[in-house]
């Protein structure tokens, strides 16, 4: 038997030695609730241990929505169209929109323990950001439950829960007070609206688009809502029969800008009533067409162009 | 010129003149039809008080018809006719029935041309062309400027080489057009409109520029027509008989290129049409130039303005690119000649 100062040491070194053990167990398994498992966009479950502290955004309404939820600070690299907050344009740039664009070196080496990613055209990237064991996560919306539900996802994978649910009842609020004004419109009183993608070849949108949607919740009549596909091609004479009386379009760089004069010279395009009475408007492309929180403005924005008078606030560009 | 000589004429001069003339009648109801019909269905009364341009007819209608349906149809029409006199002037050039007017690089050059004024942005026109159709009209013309360059480089100074050239360059083009759409993520709907060709929203602007180059291009080769003959039977045939195989070479490749490079300058790249035309011109009027170039574009112009008409009509109020519809068209001709004819083209 060893000496008794000698066993009294040893054993309170064990003691300290498994008291620190017990100690650094628990904070690694850490905060309730983690880890985390969710099913994404792409049906896949993936699961996530820690709360992620270096996250990457591939799309912009990813950005923005990370932002909202308050994770931004945690966002070390995005792409090059993700534009709002200001913030997020001093993040460092990782690719483009399409899949193809995604530099996938540049994106390893910011380290990321979460990368939230777009859907179908982004599976490339996905599968090989999975294969080098980062989580993955693919987020799509269709419509606005689509977009509630992102920002909920995203909130519980970045620890905001509490955060994105105080989001989406704002959100909420607000596309229910457009729906009731909306509402006491007479179908009468409705807008025949026709937006154009793109001018030569013709391009319009149907129900089914986000821009679609928008439209028909903020009380305009889609001349082109009841046809197959997203973004169809059209005939000039089938414009001119639907005869709308708004012509929207997303203000983008490419192409003519959308205005009446220049609608004017286009062939046949005088007789249409929008052209006649003016009311030709391009809104902005981020706020019409990104599935996250700033679809909301893009519907006031919708609802105050075609309306006015119903809705007299010029909402945020 | 015996007009009654048995062979190589399947005709007389008189019977093809005829049957010729029965291709034009042909042509003139297609794009009647072209006008009849359309995305938009308009009453046969006010129909026809549009197309007189009666005091009460519907202004909207009048419009549709003289400024949308008309000068489609007529442009298709001239657009057909072109590519497929071009597309006789390739077979007999290459002696392959087989060639299209694009076979020596100048669908590539011209999709390159369109795609880079998409990616910069291009704003300068010239004599009625925007800047798209401008860029696919240059990029044509010198792509096959640069195939002839590098085919007279080449040692042996055959069609082969010219050929030969004509794809180097193409498949390059192909490549250097694909990178330009991706490396500045454009809008793939425009350039891909462009590719499979469409008529959709050409006016009669686009008409008054195109009927010049296709009507010289046209007068050119048909004056032609016998030297297109002997090309036929070979270089050497055609020497001794004393032509000078290098210049009638180049005059033609000259005047169907610029057909071509025209074509697709105001309607993007339609296949199909310069290769099925002639083909079909063949089987009913024989082998001679002098019959088969107005029959081929005849039957070049017909077909394409039944294309167009289908393209803007089968999916209505969609619009299908009008290539789409010369592919369909095309492909089960080819499966006809394989099953009923054994492969014979001619």
């Amino acid at each position: 038997m060893l000496p008794t100062p000698v066993r009294f040491v040893s054993g309170s070194l064990s003691f300290f030695a498994v008291l620190l053990l017990a100690t650094a167990a628990v904070m690694v398994r850490g905060e309730p609730g983690w880890p985390v498992t969710v099913r994404d966009a792409l049906k896949r479950t993936v699961k996530i241990d820690a709360v992620p502290q270096r996250i990457v955004s591939l799309a912009p309404s990813n950005t923005e929505i990370l932002f909202a939820v308050g994770a931004g600070d945690r966002v070390v690299g995005v792409t090059s169209y993700c534009n709002f907050p200001a913030e997020a344009q001093t993040r460092p740039r990782v690719g483009g929109f399409s899949g193809s664009t995604v530099n996938l070196e540049a994106l390893l080496a910011l380290r990321p323990d979460l990368v939230v990613a777009g859907d179908e055209y982004h599976r490339t990237v996905i599968e090989a950001l999975t294969r080098a064991g980062i989580p993955t996560v693919s987020i799509k919306a269709r419509d606005f439950n689509g977009v509630y539900d992102s920002i909920l996802t995203i909130g519980r994978l970045t620890d905001r829960s509490p955060a994105a649910a105080a989001v989406v009842d704002g959100l909420r609020e607000r596309v229910d007070a457009v729906a009731a004004r909306v509402a006491k419109i007479r179908p009468v009183d409705r807008l025949r609206v026709y937006w154009e993608v793109f001018d030569a070849p013709v391009i319009t949108t149907a129900r089914s688009s986000i821009i679609g949607q928008l439209i028909e919740l903020a009380g305009g009549l889609n001349v082109f809502a009841e046809i197959d596909g997203e973004f169809p091609q059209v005939s000039t004479e089938a414009v001119m029969a639907r005869d709308p009386q708004v012509i929207l379009g997303p203000d983008m760089a490419q192409g003519d800008p959308l205005t009446a004069e220049r609608v004017r010279l286009r062939t046949g395009w005088s007789r249409i009533d929008a052209v006649q009475t003016g009311r030709v408007h391009s809104l902005s492309a981020d706020l019409t067409s990104r599935p996250g929180p700033r679809l909301v403005d893009g519907l006031e924005l919708v609802a105050h162009t075609l309306y006015p008078a119903r809705f007299p606030a010029e909402p945020p560009r | 010129m015996n007009s009654s000589a048995a062979a190589p004429y399947s005709f007389s001069t008189r019977r093809s003149l005829g049957w010729t003339f029965l291709l034009g009648i042909v042509l003139l109801l297609s794009v009647l039809a072209s006008v009849v019909f359309g995305a938009v269905s308009i009453a046969p009364g006010e129909l026809v008080r549009a197309v007189l341009r009666t005091a009460d007819a519907n202004p909207t209608q009048r419009l549709v018809v003289w400024e949308l349906r008309l000068p489609r149809a007529v442009l298709a029409a001239l657009v057909g006719g072109g590519l497929a006199s071009a597309g006789v002037a390739f077979q007999a050039l290459f002696r392959n029935a087989l060639a299209d007017p694009y076979v020596v690089g100048a669908s590539s050059g011209a999709a390159f041309g369109a795609t880079l004024a998409l990616t910069f942005g291009f704003t300068a026109g010239l004599a009625g062309l925007g800047p798209l159709p401008l860029a696919a009209f240059v990029g044509a013309i010198a792509t096959v400027l640069l195939a002839l360059l590098l085919a007279e480089a080449g040692a042996s100074s055959s069609v082969t080489s010219l050929l030969l050239a004509g794809t180097a360059l193409g498949t390059m083009l192909s490549a250097a057009t694909s990178f330009l759409l991706l490396w500045r993520n454009q809008p793939w709907f425009q350039a891909f409109n462009w590719l499979l060709g469409s008529f959709s929203g050409r006016d009669w602007s686009y008409v008054a520029v195109a009927l010049p180059y296709f009507f010289s291009c046209y007068a050119v080769l048909r004056l032609l027509a016998r030297p297109l003959d002997a090309l036929t039977a070979g270089d050497e045939v055609a020497r001794s008989l004393g032509l000078s195989v290098r210049t009638v070479r180049l005059v033609v490749v000259c005047a169907a290129t610029l057909a071509a490079a025209v074509a697709v300058a105001v309607s993007g790249v339609i296949g199909f049409v310069g290769l099925i035309a002639p083909h079909l011109a063949r089987l009913f009027f024989g082998a001679s130039h002098r019959t088969l170039l107005p029959a081929s574009a005849l039957i070049g112009a017909t077909l394409l303005v039944w294309s167009d008409l289908v393209a803007r009509t089968v999916l209505a109020p969609v619009e299908v690119p009008v290539g789409i519809v010369t592919a369909a068209l095309g492909g089960p001709f080819f499966l006809y000649v394989l099953k009923s004819r054994g492969g014979r083209l001619s």
